[in-house]
Parts: C-alpha cells; sequence; structure tokens
C-alpha cells in the first residue's frame, strides 16, 4: 500500500524583511494510512508552516510532497484544492466554525460542497456523534469553547476524510476540556482508520500518537 | 461540483447568512438605493404628468396649433385619423357696443367640443359669485361676458350687446377661463360667443388680426405623430405649455431639478452605505473563504458563488424595491390627492427601469470590487490568521466606483458631458482631500506622540491616527453624507423662500395698461389711497424693430419673428428694474445719449450683439440707438418685464403711456370695479387666477419635497450606520482587550465618545464647506438664486453631528460595553 504522504528534502523558505529566511530545511518524512503522528516542537519552530506544507495549503521552496498517492509540490493552487477536495481535513486551534452558520450548517459544508448525498443526515449523525444533537442550531457565538471544537472535530470526519490534520487542536482549551477532545479525536480516528497527524507541544497528546517527530529550528528528528 | 451545484451551494449560504443577519445591512443599503431611486423616478415622472397635465389646463388642451389663417380641414382630418380629439377656437380683437357704451374686447368663438381640458366658470345669476362649470361654451346669439366688460359697457345679464353686424344676448357672467393665455398685451376684456355666429357678424373681414387654433387632445404618440406630419406656415405655431406661462414652467422647471438632485444624492449615499457594508462583509469572509478552499473548492468557484450571491441579492433588492417603491409612491399620490388630478397617468416603464437597475449599478461598482480579494484568500490563512488577501488597489476600486456613479448620473440626466465632468471633478477634490487628510492625520499622530493626553483621549487619538488612510475615507464618508444633507435641506429652504419671494402674498394681480399722461398723476394716487401695494408706472413707447445696423429685418433675416411683427413695448428708466441683471455690457451707458439696453435672450434670438445700432420707429419717429447692454429677467415675477429699455434722451423725444401692476386683495374686488368705471380708457388685466394656479402647483411641489428629502435622511443615516458597524469587530475586540487590562465600562465608553466626537467635529467642518462651495455653484450656476453663505449652521451642524453619532454609537456599540471579555475573545468572528 502506498504511503499516505511522504516528504522528500522539503525545504521553506520566506522573504522576510528583504532577508531570506529558511524556515524549513532537509525535511523527509513518511506516514502510513492510518498512521498517528504527532509534530512537537518549541514555538516558532517551524511545526506549522510543515502542516501547511503537507496539506498542499502552501508551496514548498524545495523538495517533493507527495499526499495521497499524488505528488502536489509543483501543482498550482487550485489543483491542490481538488487533491484536498478527495480526502484531506482538518481541525485548528482556534475551531473556525462560521459565525454565520449553525453548528449543523457548518458540519454540512464540506459534504455539500464535496456533493455527498444526504449532508444533513450525516452532519446530524456526526453531532450525535461528538455529542451535540442537541445544539444543532446553535450559531457559534453561544456554544463554548469545547463544544465548539467538538463541532469541528464533526466537521473534520465528515466525508470521512482519508486524512487529518489538527494543528494544535486543544491549544485554547482548558486541560479537562483538552483531555475530552483528544479522546474524541482518537476514539473517532479509531473508528474510521483515518490518517492523523497532529501538531501539538501538549507531551501528553503526543504520547497517545503512534509516532512523535520533533522539530528544531526547521529540522526533523524522530523521536524513538 | 457542477454549476448547478455550486448555484445551490450559493443558494444555500446565502439564505443561511440571511437568517443569521450578517447581510442585513447591505441588503437595506441596497434595498434603500432601489426605493430612492425608484420612487423617485416614478414619483417624478407621474408627478411630472399631473404637472403637465395641471398645466394643460392652462393650455386648455394637451397641444394646440395657432394660426393667422383659418385651420385647414385636413389636420382636423389627420387628427381624427390618430384618433384625437380637437375643436377650434377663434380669437381677436374687436369694439363691443351697448347703447352709446363702446369697448374693445377681446372676442372669443368656440366650437363644439370646447372647452376641452381646464375650467370654464360661468354664471348667470348676478348674485351668484361661485358659478358652475361648463361643460360646453355659449349657444348661437348668445354671449358670455367678463365682469369687468359688463363694467365697462354698463350691463346686465340679459341685455345685449353689438358685436360686429350681430347682436348678442348675454347669458352669463365669465368668472373663470383657465386657458385664458397670459399674454399681457393683448389683454382686453372677454367677450366669449359661438363659433358659428362668426360667419353672421362679419367681424373676420374686417382685417383685424385672427388667431386660430386647433385644440388637441390624446396619447402622447398620436400627438407626436401629428405635429410631425404638420407642415407649418411662417404665421402657424405648436404651442406647447412652456409659451403659455413662462412663471409656472419655471417654477416646474426647478422643482423637477432639485427631486432629481434629491434623488441622486440619495443614490450617492446608499451607494456609499452599500460599498462600506460590502467591505466588511469581505472582511468578515476571508475566513469562510479560506476554509472553502480547504474543503477543495477553486478559486473561480468561489468567485462564482460570491458573484451568484451578489447578482441574486440584487435580483431581490431590485424586486422587494420595486414593489416598496412602488406602495411609496402610491401613498405620496394619496397624500397629494387634493392637490393632483383625479386620474393620475402611471409612470412610463423607463422610471422603473431606471430605478431598479440602479440596485445592478450599486452593486456593481461598489459591492463586487470589494468582494474580489474574497477569492484571492490563501488557504493557508486557516493557519495563520495574519494572512490577509491583497484588496483592490484603491485606485481601482474609486474608478469602478466612480464609473457607476457616472453611469446613474448619466441616467438620470440623459448628458454625458455633463455626468463626466461631474465626476471627474468630484475624484479629483476627493483624491485631493483624502490625500490631505491622510497626511495631515500622520502629521498629528507624530504630534501627539510627544505630549500627554488623559488616557480616554489618548485612545480615541490613536485608535483614528493608527490608520489614517482608512481613517480619512472615513471623514470623508461622514462628510460627504453630512454636506449632501446639508445642501439637500438648504436648497429646499431657499428654494420655498425663492417661490415665497417671487409670489408673495401681496403679488401683483392686476396689470394696468395705457394710463395716459395726463391721468399718471391721479391713476397713482388712486392706488395709493386705496392702499394696494404697486409698482412703478413705467413709461411705455410703442415701436417697432425696423433695422439692425442699417440692414432691414428682411436683409437681417428676423422678419418672421413674432417681436419683429408686432409693437414692442419699450420702456426708459435709470435704475435697473428688480428682477433684472445685466449680462453684458454697462447699464450706467444708458445715461448717455443714444443708447438702448435689450434683454439678452431675445437679442440673441434677434442675432443682435452689443454695440449695434437698432434702427426703431416709434409712433412715426425714427430713432438710431445703440445695444450697450444686455440684460437677463426673471420672467416668474409678477411685474412689468422690458424687452428694451431707452436712455432718457430717446425717451424725451417721444410721448409715452404708462403702465405698472398692483395688488387687489380679493375681498377689495368691488373697489376694483369702481376703478375700471374712473379710468375707462385704461385696460386691466387680472391675473389672479394664474397666480392661484402657479400656488396650488407649488403647494404640491412643497410636499413632495419634503417626503423626498426624508428619504435621502434615512441614506444618511443608512451610510452612519453601516461606518459604524463596519468598525464594531474591531471595537469588540479592543473593548474586550480594555476590560482585560481591568479598564471599566465608563472608560471605554469616554473613549468611544471621544473618538466619535472627533469623528463628527472633522467630517461637519468638512462637510460645511463642502456645502458652502456646492451650493454657490448649484444657486448662480443651476437655479439662479443669489447666494447667501451659512451662518448658525457652522455652529449647529457640528453639534447636531456629535449627538447623533453618540446616539448611533450608544446603540450600535453596546455589545461593546456589555459583552464580556472573554467572550470576545473567543468568538471565531473577529
Ligand atoms: N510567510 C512567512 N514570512 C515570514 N516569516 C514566516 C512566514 N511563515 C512563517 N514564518 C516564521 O517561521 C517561523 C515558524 O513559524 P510556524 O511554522 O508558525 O511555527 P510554529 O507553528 O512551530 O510555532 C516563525 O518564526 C514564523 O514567524
Ligand atoms: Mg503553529
Amino acid at each position: 500500500m502506498t504511503s499516505s504522504l511522504l516528504i522528500r528534502q522539503l525545504e521553506k523558505t520566506v522573504n522576510s524583511g528583504g532577508q531570506p529566511l529558511t524556515i524549513l530545511q532537509g525535511i523527509d518524512l513518511e506516514i502510513k494510512p492510518s498512521d498517528t503522528v504527532a509534530i512537537v516542537g518549541a514555538s516558532g519552530s517551524g511545526k506549522s508552516t510543515l502542516l501547511g506544507l503537507m496539506a498542499g495549503l502552501d508551496q514548498p521552496t524545495a523538495g517533493e510532497v507527495h499526499l495521497l498517492g499524488q505528488r502536489i509540490d509543483a501543482l498550482s493552487e487550485d489543483e491542490r484544492a481538488a487533491v484536498r477536495g478527495q480526502g484531506v481535513s482538518f481541525v485548528f486551534q482556534n475551531f473556525q466554525l462560521l459565525g454565520g452558520l449553525t453548528a449543523l450548517e457548518n458540519v454540512m459544508l464540506p459534504l455539500e460542497i464535496r456533493g455527498q448525498a444526504k449532508p444533513r443526515q450525516q452532519a446530524q449523525a456526526l453531532l450525535q456523534e461528538v455529542g451535540l444533537a442537541a445544539r444543532a442550531h446553535h450559531y457559534p457565538n453561544q456554544l463554548s469553547g469545547g463544544e465548539q471544537q467538538r463541532v469541528a472535530i464533526a466537521r473534520a470526519f465528515a466525508g470521512a476524510p482519508k486524512i487529518l490534520f489538527a494543528d494544535e487542536p486543544t491549544g485554547n482549551l482548558d486541560q479537562t476540556t483538552g483531555a475530552q477532545i483528544e479522546d474524541l479525536l482518537f476514539a473517532l480516528n479509531e473508528q474510521t482508520g483515518t490518517t492523523l497527524v497532529l501538531v501539538t507541544h501538549d507531551p501528553e497528546l503526543a504520547a497517545r500518537c503512534q509516532r512523535q517527530v520533533h522539530m528544531t529550528d526547521g529540522r526533523l528528528q524522530e523521536v524513538l | 461540483m457542477s454549476r448547478w451545484a455550486e448555484l445551490r451551494l450559493a443558494l444555500r449560504l446565502l439564505w443561511r447568512e440571511a437568517r443569521s443577519g450578517e447581510l442585513t445591512l447591505i441588503v437595506t443599503a441596497l434595498l434603500l438605493a432601489v426605493v430612492a431611486t425608484t420612487t423617485i423616478a416614478v414619483f417624478s415622472a407621474r408627478l411630472d404628468a399631473a404637472m403637465q397635465y395641471r398645466a394643460n389646463d392652462v393650455l386648455g388642451a394637451d397641444m394646440r396649433v395657432r394660426s393667422a389663417t383659418p385651420i385647414p380641414p385636413e389636420w382636423q382630418q389627420q387628427a381624427d385619423a390618430l384618433g384625437l380629439q380637437h375643436t377650434r377656437t377663434l380669437s381677436f380683437a374687436s369694439v363691443v357696443l351697448h347703447d352709446e357704451a363702446m369697448n374693445l374686447a377681446a372676442i372669443k368663438a368656440v366650437d363644439e367640443g370646447y372647452p376641452m381640458r381646464g375650467r370654464l366658470r360661468v354664471t348667470d345669476r348676478a348674485d351668484d359669485e361661485q358659478g358652475t362649470l361648463r361643460q360646453q361654451g355659449p349657444q348661437s346669439g348668445e354671449a358670455w361676458l367678463e365682469p369687468r366688460l359688463m363694467a365697462l359697457l354698463g350691463v346686465q345679464l340679459g341685455d345685449e350687446v353689438e358685436v360686429g353686424r350681430l347682436a348678442l344676448r348675454i347669458v352669463g357672467v365669465l368668472l373663470e377661463e383657465s386657458d385664458r393665455s397670459g399674454n399681457f398685451y393683448s389683454f382686453n376684456p372677454r367677450l366669449m360667443m359661438n363659433w358659428h355666429d362668426i360667419a353672421a357678424s362679419g367681424l373676420t373681414e374686417a382685417g383685424s388680426r385672427l388667431n386660430y387654433r386647433l385644440l388637441l387632445q390624446g396619447n402622447d404618440t398620436a400627438l407626436q405623430q401629428l405635429q410631425n406630419s404638420l407642415v407649418l406656415e411662417p404665421n402657424q405655431q405648436i404651442e406647447t405649455i412652456q409659451d403659455s406661462n413662462q412663471a409656472l414652467s419655471n417654477a416646474l422647471e426647478k422643482a423637477r431639478q432639485y427631486l432629481s438632485l434629491a434623488a441622486l444624492l440619495a443614490v450617492v449615499l446608499a451607494s456609499v452605505a452599500v460599498a462600506i457594508s460590502a467591505q466588511s462583509y469581505a472582511q468578515r469572509h476571508y475566513d469562510i473563504s479560506a476554509l472553502m478552499r480547504t474543503f477543495g473548492l477553486a478559486q473561480a468557484q468561489i468567485t462564482r458563488i460570491y458573484t451568484e450571491q451578489l447578482l441574486i441579492l440584487a435580483v431581490l433588492a431590485m424586486v422587494a424595491g420595486a414593489v416598496l417603491a412602488f406602495s411609496l409612491q402610491a401613498a405620496l399620490i394619496w397624500l397629494l390627492q387634493d392637490v393632483l388630478p383625479k386620474q393620475l397617468p402611471h409612470a412610463p416603464w423607463q422610471a422603473w427601469l431606471l430605478g431598479t437597475s440602479s440596485a445592478g449599478i450599486t452593486l456593481l461598482g461598489f459591492a463586487l470590487p470589494h468582494l474580489y480579494p474574497l477569492a484571492r484568500v490563501s488557504p493557508l490563512r486557516v493557519l495563520r490568521r495574519d494572512l490577509t488577501p491583497v484588496p483592490l488597489q484603491g485606485w481601482v476600486l474609486s474608478a469602478v466606483a466612480m464609473l457607476a456613479l457616472t453611469g446613474l448620473l448619466w441616467l438620470f440626466t440623459g448628458d454625458v458631458v455633463m455626468s463626466v465632468g461631474v465626476m471627474l471633478g468630484g475624484a479629483l477634490v476627493l483624491l485631493l482631500l483624502l490625500t490631505l487628510l491622510t497626511f495631515g492625520i500622520g502629521r498629528w499622530r507624530q504630534r501627539l506622540q510627544q505630549r500627554d493626553l488623559p488616557l480616554t483621549r489618548r485612545f480615541a487619538w490613536q485608535r483614528l491616527t493608527r490608520n489614517g488612510r482608512q481613517t480619512a475615507g472615513q471623514i470623508l464618508a461622514l462628510a460627504l453624507t453630512l454636506m449632501i444633507m446639508v445642501v439637500i435641506a438648504n436648497l429646499r429652504h431657499d428654494l420655498l423662500a425663492d417661490w415665497q419671494a417671487s409670489l408673495p402674498d401681496d403679488a401683483p394681480n392686476v396689470f394696468a395698461v395705457n394710463i395716459q399722461p395726463y391721468e399718471k398723476a391721479q391713476f397713482e394716487q388712486s392706488l395709493d389711497e386705496a392702499g394696494w401695494a404697486r409698482q412703478t408706472l413705467y413709461p411705455v413707447y410703442p415701436s417697432r424693430l425696423i433695422a439692425v445696423n442699417e440692414r432691414t429685418v428682411e436683409e437681417h433675416g428676423i422678419s418672421e419673428d413674432p417681436a419683429v411683427n408686432r409693437d414692442l413695448i419699450i420702456t426708459s428708466v435709470t435704475e435697473l428694474p428688480k428682477g433684472n441683471r445685466v449680462e453684458s455690457g454697462r447699464w450706467q451707458a444708458l445715461q448717455e445719449a443714444g443708447q438702448v439696453s435689450v434683454e439678452a435672450r431675445l437679442a440673441q434670438r434677434l442675432n443682435i450683439a452689443l454695440g449695434d445700432t437698432l434702427h426703431i420707429r416709434s409712433a412715426g419717429q425714427d430713432q438710431y440707438v445703440t445695444v450697450s447692454s444686455l440684460r437677463s429677467i426673471d420672467w416668474s415675477s409678477l411685474s412689468p418685464n422690458f424687452y428694451f429699455i431707452f436712455s432718457p434722451d430717446v425717451a424725451a423725444t417721444l410721448h409715452p403711456n404708462y403702465m405698472t401692476s398692483f395688488h387687489v386683495p380679493s375681498e377689495q374686488q368691488a373697489q376694483l370695479t369702481q376703478l375700471i368705471r374712473s379710468y375707462p380708457g385704461v385696460t386691466l388685466l387680472d391675473t389672479q387666477a394664474i397666480i392661484e394656479q402657479i400656488q396650488g402647483v407649488l403647494q404640491q411641489v412643497t410636499l413632495a419635497i419634503e417626503l423626498i428629502l426624508l428619504l435621502v435622511l434615512i441614506a444618511a443615516v443608512l451610510v452612519l450606520v453601516a461606518a459604524l458597524l463596519a468598525s464594531l469587530p474591531g471595537r469588540l475586540r479592543e473593548g474586550a482587550m480594555l476590560r482585560t487590562l481591568g479598564a471599566g465600562r465608563t472608560l471605554i465608553q469616554q473613549a468611544q465618545r471621544s473618538e466619535l466626537t472627533l469623528l463628527a467635529l472633522m467630517s461637519s467642518g468638512l462637510a460645511l464647506i463642502g456645502a458652502e462651495l456646492m451650493m454657490a455653484g448649484v444657486y448662480q450656476g443651476v437655479l439662479n438664486i443669489p447666494y447667501q453663505p451659512f451662518g448658525w449652521h457652522w455652529l449647529v451642524l457640528p453639534l447636531i453631528t456629535v449627538l447623533l453619532l453618540w446616539g448611533i454609537g450608544r446603540v450600535l456599540m453596546r455589545p461593546v460595553l456589555t459583552v464580556s471579555p472573554l467572550h470576545v475573545l473567543r468568538d471565531n468572528r473577529s
């Protein structure tokens, strides 16, 4: 079976105040389907940048990225969007729910965009799964942070993604709530067999993953 | 995802957002743009038609053709073929006799079908002052006389008068004849008789000047068709309302200009509101766009989704706006039902199109450009919040907006050159102001950094100066709004005042001409004793224009002009008469010998220039005079006006008679009859009917103007609301931040107030400067009303603006004060 994600000699250099600034260099990584991988490291070490490149949100300066069996580093944004549409989803530190839509509609949105059948029923089921069936018609600002993140998780699992990227999913939550979110994330991951790539600086969360990689100053190290 | 699925998604998203209140502001702004334009376009089209209708009362028809020779029967056949109603009249001057008494009368013979339109009020009892409205003229063998003529001849109802070879019995007193044309120089008293008696009277053979008229009524296209097909002789002429009543049409023209100006300004305001709300709409949707990209949507799809949403909004706004506008204009008409004719014509479809298309133009020009960056949002924004798309360059945004406005202006005025000119000028001024303001704010920021200010004030300064460009834009938008309000309100006030002034309660309602020199002093005394406000008695020298620069009028090519074909009423005064303005040349030159001052428009028509020598024959005497000044005349004033004014030396060789106008209060009509008896040689014309007509029209126009002002005001408040709402998310964040730092409610509120006060003061100052400039331009350029700078506005407007902003701010900004800091920091829309 091909890997979910394969990265070769990845490099990212940006222009910062007229000076070239290398954020990532010489990164190699392979992630197998259904793997759970934690990327840990100090703030500013380049974790989010790496996540963005892996998920095809950004283009690397050099190196190769193969996502879900397709090489995406040379694709245009729209072509990468099409790849994302086929099975990539996200959970964010700041939830990123749409304020103008109810919880249910937020979960429905990716299903509708991907043209899946019965988006309403699917979304309802997912909300049930994350324990928020009763809050389906509430707007995000009527929900607590933990509830919002649960909606976001339901949305991320909508449409059975092949790979899920999470950027510090518990970063904005208190410990207890954070722990609940972790449980939910891993439980759903187990059920669906989704590949899970998460960025965190919470060692406990990292420890629950099958693999941990450590980021220091733009370089990656496997933690054994 | 198919196009169809995309459209459905666009619809669904739109619906969900609409439900959450996200779209309320932008939709309201759009709706207002449509409602304002459509209501005003439709209403003024109908009002226009109504005024035309009323004006046609004065004309007595929808259209009239005048001829010095009998109306060719083919014309009537043509009118029949086109389905037009028509009738004939003949008017001429003739002597009317009764026993020893005789008097010159304006005879009018009317055919079947007269009156076609307008009012003919007649009484057959001496004690009845009201009379009844008649649907037909006198029968054969009968005559109706004006009270004045009856007084002059000393006749009663039932007496007989001789008209030519014919004896006619007086069976009616003519109290009102709305289509009596306002030609002040042929105002002998009226005798109305039957068309079929003309031949028997033998009057048409006598060689007096005859005026045949064909009165026509019917739909516009048929009238136009007829007008196009008629081949007119030089002595024949189409008559329209403009010819029949100068004073009325002047007032209407000003009202029309005012209405379209107000409509346009309402649209400008609504457009600004749309732009502001579109911009903040776009900002609030960066996250959605980024997120939709992570779900796999391509850029082009996102562009399409937003465009489709916008188009749907536009269509909705058009439909809802049209419905609202329909009800609103119906309400306006209902309000005005007393002064409007019963059967009001419908507005032409162009008016509807004009109004509703404003939604499309406003959206394209003011909303779409702001949504452009939405598709350009990087999906990476989901990880890095600071990644905001670069909006279109300011100049692109402005250029598109200007283009849209020019389009609107063009639609409204139908004048491309003017529209482009106004827009380019406006753009330049705005750009200049924006640059100056941005620069000024930057300087100010530096200055203030070195000063210690109280905390709240420092906060306000900082907020305003942090983003100089944005603040400058905000100030300009506010200033524009205020300026428009000031201009509109002032124009209204001054327009009404101007009308009031030109038609004061004691406006002259009687003209007196043909006053002989020997009775001049006595006549003057009689008027003064009666206590009637009067004009001076102007000397009048009936004259004819013979040649210009020694070229006869034939050689000069003006012999067909009506002014050349009749006696010119020339006067001589040393002081410039009221309502006259010297356009070129020197008025003072009249103190020299052999000079004449000419009315500018007539001079142009007759091809007469400054310095030309005119050969004028007055009472058989030849005069050679030099044109030393050209004047414009305010024809709407009901005082005697003169095309030519001689220098005193010329007048000294001539024998004048005199004319004047004066005001007779309605309860003193009996005394007027007395005056008529005392001065049988003096001809009097009662213009009260004309004055009442004008006042009726002005009254209805005033109401309309008031209502339209209300629409402009709503648009203005909307701009304020949009501007403040757009800044709400930022304020919420900041307020929450301040509160986490321990700031209390009061402090935040004070800071807010300081800021709003500053905004209000700066924008109202700017607005006043702009308004002063604009008013001066409009007054002198368009409306011809003398301009006076504002006085107390300079105090009141800033105050009102401060209070208004505080008030709106208090309502809109309440969340900033009450929402818990935690909640705001968590709010993912921030
Ligand atoms: N486009 C960019 N321009 C300049 N600096 C960048 C850009 N993207 C990331 N950085 C910098 O690269 C470093 C890594 O950022 P990030 O990947 O967000 O770190 P982490 O998520 O590990 O905290 C930071 O110092 C950040 O400021
Ligand atoms: Mg990060």
